[in-house]
């Protein structure tokens, strides 16, 4: 039952999202993605492990949709179970181009300890904070847009 | 008052010690698979699975140049991906107690790497060259062993389907270092400290961090790591089988890869992008890196995703 809430929720806030901007969507292989008053949201799809190739692939259609500029990143991982370190220590060091600052929002205070974890080890060079409330966690990224 | 622990917590709180002692025996490859409750034990077992990464990485991972691969053990596997045979050390690596033939490839791979072989398999068998990737093999009290394998299908009239190698990596001159260090006369080979790890860490990372611009000499890279010339360059050199400055010239071409791959930006503003003063030096190196000018591999790697 709270398993379902949680999905209809999840639902209904990205379909309100996306409905808000006319621009376009990306459905990648791993992930959604759009540019919404200057923030890029991108939104994980269900995936156990990500792995270095995965990695790469994700950077080059994030890449891809941002073209030539830079912008503050608000980043669903709530569907993302782990990484290997090869890919976490990519996508936050050599795989970051092109971000101005990173919002994570995680599922709950266990997702939260790992994510610590991660930010404290890949070392980023650009402001990182982790989330459990996305009105929280776009409200940090709003100084950097 | 003392809150009495159910049996099941108290296999839960046995399982993380026995993740506590591996690591302290310095068995960095153990892993524990959590148990989806995402409750406060699920997250120790994660952070103490992420810190044994960190902890092998940071000591061994980086020096892999230096390391010769070694088949550390195999199992075959039939076309309904049935235990066939196994290499006769297999048992003892993976501390399985009783006979495994017959026996579904489920009950002695996690969730994940099962699929991960599958996937694998599905990719086909026209690569001229096998990848290595990490399975994560059952061990005694459902924990995990993490080895680099191979995943392998067979052709041919065998019941053999399937070959999973696993890998591990050492030194490959171990037994000729042994030979020498019994001779009192011979110098051994100086190790390096955790400090000096951690400084070629942060070098690495400093290089990382500026693939926009020209790297400073040697000397003044020194000077902001507080460290001198020598100790630096022969460290790095040690610890990635690379000089750092051929490190940056090889990590600010992939990066202009990257950006021509993906992005429209004009040639020239990649080429300031990646810290080279003038085309000609970026295409020079380009060229040498990747086997086409810029212009040739844009045209030839474009990827579009309207």
């Amino acid at each position: 039952m709270r398993c379902s809430d949680m999905l209809l929720n999840y639902i209904i806030v990205y379909i309100s999202d996306i409905q808000n901007f006319s621009g376009m969507v990306v459905d990648g292989s791993y992930a959604k993605m759009w540019i919404s008053e200057g923030i890029l949201f991108f939104v994980y799809k269900e995936i156990y492990e990500i792995n270095r190739s995965m990695a790469k692939q994700i950077v080059s259609q994030r890449l891809q949709l941002q073209n030539e500029n830079s912008y503050p990143i608000f980043c669903d991982l709530r569907a993302v179970t782990n990484a290997h370190k090869e890919a976490r220590d990519y996508l936050a060091i050599e795989g970051s181009y092109m971000t101005t600052a990173l919002a994570l929002l995680v599922e709950d205070e266990h997702a939260m300890a790992i994510t610590q974890l991660y930010i404290k080890t890949s070392n980023p060079d650009y402001p990182t904070r982790v989330f459990t409330d996305k009105q929280k966690a776009l409200s940090f990224l709003q100084e950097y847009k | 008052m003392k809150k009495p622990i159910n049996n099941d917590e108290k296999m839960r709180f046995n399982a993380l010690y026995q993740q506590i002692i591996e690591i302290a025996c310095g068995n960095f490859m153990f892993r524990q698979e959590p148990s989806g409750r995402r409750d406060p034990i699920d997250t120790v077992t994660v952070l103490l699975n992420m810190m044994s990464e960190e902890i092998y990485n940071f000591c061994f991972e980086a020096q892999k140049q230096e390391e010769q691969p070694e088949i550390h053990f195999s199992i075959f596997l039939d076309k309904k991906f049935h235990i066939t045979a196994y290499s006769s050390n297999t048992p003892d690596i993976l501390k399985w107690n009783q006979d495994m033939y017959d026996r579904p490839v489920s009950e002695i791979l996690s969730k994940n790497s099962k699929k991960a072989l599958i996937d694998e398999l599905d990719l086909g068998t026209d690569r001229a060259y096998q990848r290595l990737i990490p399975v994560d093999f059952l061990s005694e009290n459902r924990s995990l062993y993490r080895s680099p394998c191979i995943i392998q299908g067979m052709v041919g009239e065998s019941i053999c389907a399937t070959v999973i190698t696993a890998f591990r990596f050492s030194n490959g001159n171990e037994s000729a270092k042994n030979a020498t260090n019994t001779n009192e006369s011979s110098k051994p080979e100086k190790k390096e400290t955790a400090a000096t790890k951690m400084l070629m860490k942060k070098v690495r990372l400093y290089v990382l961090r500026n693939l926009h611009t020209d790297l400073p000499s040697l000397k003044e890279l020194g000077l902001i790591h507080r460290t001198n010339k020598t100790k630096l360059k022969e460290g790095f050199k040690k610890m990635y089988g690379t000089t750092i400055h051929r490190f940056h010239m090889e990590k600010r071409l992939e990066k202009g890869a990257l950006l021509i791959r993906n992005t429209e930006l004009p040639i020239s503003m990649i080429t300031q992008k990646c810290g080279f003063k003038d085309h000609s030096h970026f295409s020079k190196n380009f060229k040498i890196q990747f086997g086409q000018t810029p212009s040739e591999y844009r045209i030839k790697n474009i990827s579009s995703i309207s």
